[in-house]
């Protein structure tokens, strides 16, 4: 079953079309982003995808739901951080997060551990307007963490956010990924940062759709290049014999990993040869992302 | 929710004690008049004037002013205060009795008997002060006097009547009452004041302790951190 | 699980907690300063005596006075706690709870129930209790029909600021629009009726030719024409069908229109 799927998808809002014609599937159990510059109607889709807002015409999908006529039963199974969510300020936050776990079925148990996930345990007491930004996110992302969804939907989850927060969400994202068997869509225009977690791409510009598919198969279509982190003890004993594969463009040596581009197609070739050699760990760093939005922008030129 | 109807409920009650129990200094008053006479024999005649229903079953107590306009042909007059029920049964003996059997039989029965003083050649008053109302009363007018002639009641009248319009009776009595009522609230009103505190409080109580965001167990554990801890023995 | 509705009426409810206080405390004081006022009278009666015999007193307690005040008091508190529906979807607080499964419907009617029902309920409570305080017997001297009429109409306004709320999802023009209709919008028309019946000449106004005002202010009606014969089963019965309509719209537009975000 696909996690999210949209089918010929327009939204209006006045005149203004934020989604035409808006086509696009997720498969489950993959971290997908949601690309595109700012106004694309990447928000737009994740409330529809919520529930929040009714497409104009088309079909949408959420684990098998729709999410406007049976948006009860559709929320049950998704957890959404909203861009610039607004919070009852005066309100505590075990007194939120307790009250949307209730929403859930779910008690006080719940909110400690999504408290504890999310390293929000100090302040569970505390009011909601005393908290910073990236506080606010890590409360975001508890709230939606709340009864163990199937999907997480996560709108620019470190939008305005300074460095050191950024790192801090990116990496509670990493963990998410690994701890729990979600679905994860992020919605972002800071290529960069999804770079580190996306498996799996939509593009979206002007309210529609250009391109969707995994990151593997994005890279074999358009030719990207794939950068590969990998660490061993010996980095220039490897470096020695993967350097003469003929798929590898090109390698960095340093201390105690080595830096190795190639297509896109072959970073797995890379990965399996690494690790007969004895590499500690393979971090592949995917296709570079703002390689394959430029490559997918320029083919579908608007 | 139960939590904050146990608050609506002790609140409401806290504002409801704190005034009710400034009742007996709100004194409004009533003013009835009563006109007519009930029997006239003679020199003699008695107004049944007014009715004072006691409606609650509160402490009541009144301050009542009589006060008898056009009359100056009235040498005495005694306001008696007598029990509703208790005049029922004696009323329909008193139109066949003298004016002494009458006097004597009022004195007996009644709970209160003030005379009246002249004010004004016209006029005259009575005050009755704390007068307690434990069950309905009524105020009878006993009058004294030459009610033969119509010597001194004012025949103006502004505007003069036209001449086909008959010249009011020689013998009229008009009486306004004031009424002023003291409410006090006694051991019955405390009773159920502490009724609905106890309910009240119960709603809060159970309610908060039902919330998982419960105030009493907040409170509970400040205190706890503001207490210091005793030190161990060794 | 319990019902949503309520589930989420008793959160708004402990968010609102601090302000429903104070308008109870508010709504008690002056409901205690008018019946303390009024207790003394009702407490004795003085009449003229007719000879006839003992008559069994009836407490009837003329409510006019007192709702006169607490009725616009109970009012502003309704209308105001209604237009907070407006504040949370400008705000976008809406965003987060309907985010998780609670449909738009039961989102809706928490709060109904938490801004139309509670502030009935306080307002009953801040009545009651005095009386019971006093004389239990004092509750069944309360005019029902008064009572009955003014929460019609202040539930009338109430419903009509959720409507304002949902459509123009603005705080500021769902309370203007609540305090129109309850507030302006009777004096014009009743300057409008006014002008009128003074113009055509020698006719005197039945209850009947009025009944128009009572659709949407049924304790107006009655308190202004009781001496022309108004009756409280006509004004309800020209208010009850638009406050079911009412009803009606702000729930299946929440169903079916409402978006937020």
């Amino acid at each position: 079953m696909r996690a999210l799927y949209f089918e010929d998808v327009y939204k209006k809002f006045g005149r203004t079309y934020a989604l035409q014609g808006a086509t696009f599937e997720i498969p489950r159990k993959v971290v997908a982003g949601l690309l595109g510059p700012n106004g694309a109607g990447k928000t737009t889709s994740i409330k529809i995808a919520t529930g929040l807002l009714k497409c104009n015409r088309g079909k949408v999908e959420v684990l098998g739901l729709d999410p406007w006529n049976n948006g009860v039963e559709a929320r049950m199974k998704i957890g959404v951080l909203h861009e610039k969510p607004a919070y009852p300020p005066n309100v505590r936050v075990s007194k939120l997060l307790l009250h949307l776990a209730k929403l859930r079925g779910r008690n006080l148990r719940e909110v400690k551990r999504v408290a504890t996930i999310t390293g929000l345990e100090k302040y569970l007491e505390a009011k909601i307007r005393a908290l910073s930004r990236g506080y606010l996110q890590r409360l975001g992302l508890a709230q939606a963490l709340l009864g163990d969804p199937e999907m997480l939907l996560l709108d620019e989850p470190t939008a305005n956010l300074d460095p050191l927060a950024r790192m801090e969400i990116l990496n509670l994202i990493k963990n998410l990924r690994k701890e729990l068997d979600v679905t994860i869509i992020i919605s972002s225009h800071i290529l960069l940062e999804l770079q580190k977690v996306c498996d799996y791409a939509v593009f979206i510009g002007v309210g529609r759709i250009l391109d969707y598919g995994s990151m593997r198969d994005l890279a074999g279509r358009y030719g990207v290049e794939a950068i590969l982190k990998i660490y061993s003890v010996k980095p220039r004993r490897l470096a020695s014999i993967l350097v003469r594969e003929e798929y590898v463009e090109a390698i960095e040596i340093h201390d105690s990993y080595l830096i190795v581009r190639t297509q896109s197609g072959y970073w797995k070739n890379i990965e399996d040869k690494a690790f007969e050699l004895g590499a500690e760990n393979v971090e592949l760093t995917t296709a570079n992302l703002e390689d394959m939005y430029k490559a997918v922008v320029s083919r579908y030129a608007f | 929710m139960l939590r904050e109807f146990g608050l609506f409920v002790i609140i409401s009650l806290l504002f409801a004690s704190l005034t009710l129990f400034h009742l007996p200094f709100l004194t409004p008053h009533q003013t009835t008049c009563a006109y007519g006479f009930s029997i006239v024999k003679g020199d003699w005649g008695l107004s049944e004037a007014i009715l004072l229903r006691r409606n609650l079953n509160v402490e009541i107590s009144a301050d009542i002013k009589m006060t008898a306009y056009n009359v100056p042909q009235v040498d005495q007059a005694i306001l008696f205060v007598i029990p509703e029920k208790e005049y029922l049964r004696k009323e329909k003996i008193i139109y066949n009795l003298e004016r002494e059997e009458v006097l004597k039989l009022l004195k007996k029965i009644s709970i209160r008997a003030e005379p009246a003083r002249r004010t004004a050649p016209q006029s005259l008053e009575v005050v009755i002060q704390d007068l307690a109302l434990e069950e309905s009363l009524i105020l009878i007018a006993y009058l004294e006097g030459d009610f033969s002639s119509t010597a001194g009641v004012s025949q103006n009248i502004t505007p003069a009547p036209p001449p086909s319009v008959p010249p009011p009776p020689p013998l009229y009595f008009n009486a306004c009452f004031n009424i002023k009522a003291k409410v006090k609230i006694g051991g019955e009103q405390l009773a159920r004041v502490i009724d609905v505190a106890v309910i009240g409080l119960a709603l809060f109580v159970l309610g908060d302790l039902r919330s998982e965001d419960s105030w009493l167990r907040r409170l509970k554990r400040y205190s706890s951190v503001v207490k210091p801890s005793k030190p161990k023995r060794k | 699980m319990r019902s949503k509705a309520l589930l989420h009426s008793t959160y708004i409810v402990s968010m609102l907690s601090k302000e429903l206080l104070i308008a109870m405390a508010a709504l008690s004081i002056v409901q205690t300063v008018f019946l303390s006022m009024m207790l003394p009278n009702i407490a004795v009666e003085a009449t003229p005596y007719y000879t006839g015999g003992f008559v069994t007193p009836q407490i009837r307690l003329i409510l006019a006075p007192v709702l006169g005040i607490t009725g616009f008091l109970y009012a502003i508190v309704t209308l105001i706690a209604a237009a907070q529906l407006g504040l949370e979807l400008e705000r976008g607080d809406a965003t987060i709870y309907l985010s998780h499964p609670i449909s738009r419907s039961s989102y809706v009617l928490s709060w109904i129930i938490a801004s139309l029902i509670i502030p009935s309920t306080m307002f009953f409570i801040s009545l009651a209790i005095p009386l019971l305080v006093v004389e239990p017997r004092l509750l069944f001297g309360v005019s029902g029909e008064e009572m009955l009429l003014l929460v019609l109409q202040v539930l009338t306004g109430g419903f009509i600021v959720l409507a304002a709320s949902l459509l123009f999802k603005k705080r500021s023009l769902a309370l203007a629009s609540g305090f129109f209709e309850y507030l302006i919008l009777p004096l014009i028309m009743t300057i409008a009726l006014a002008i009128f019946f003074s113009l055509v000449h020698n006719v005197t106004p039945s209850a009947r030719d009025v009944l128009w005002l009572a659709i949407l202010y049924p304790y107006n009606y009655l308190v202004m024409f009781n001496h022309l014969g108004a009756r409280w089963i006509e004004a309800a019965a020209a208010n009850i069908p638009v406050l079911l309509a009412l009803i009606v719209f702000v729930i299946l537009y929440a169903k079916r229109r409402l978006e937020v975000g």
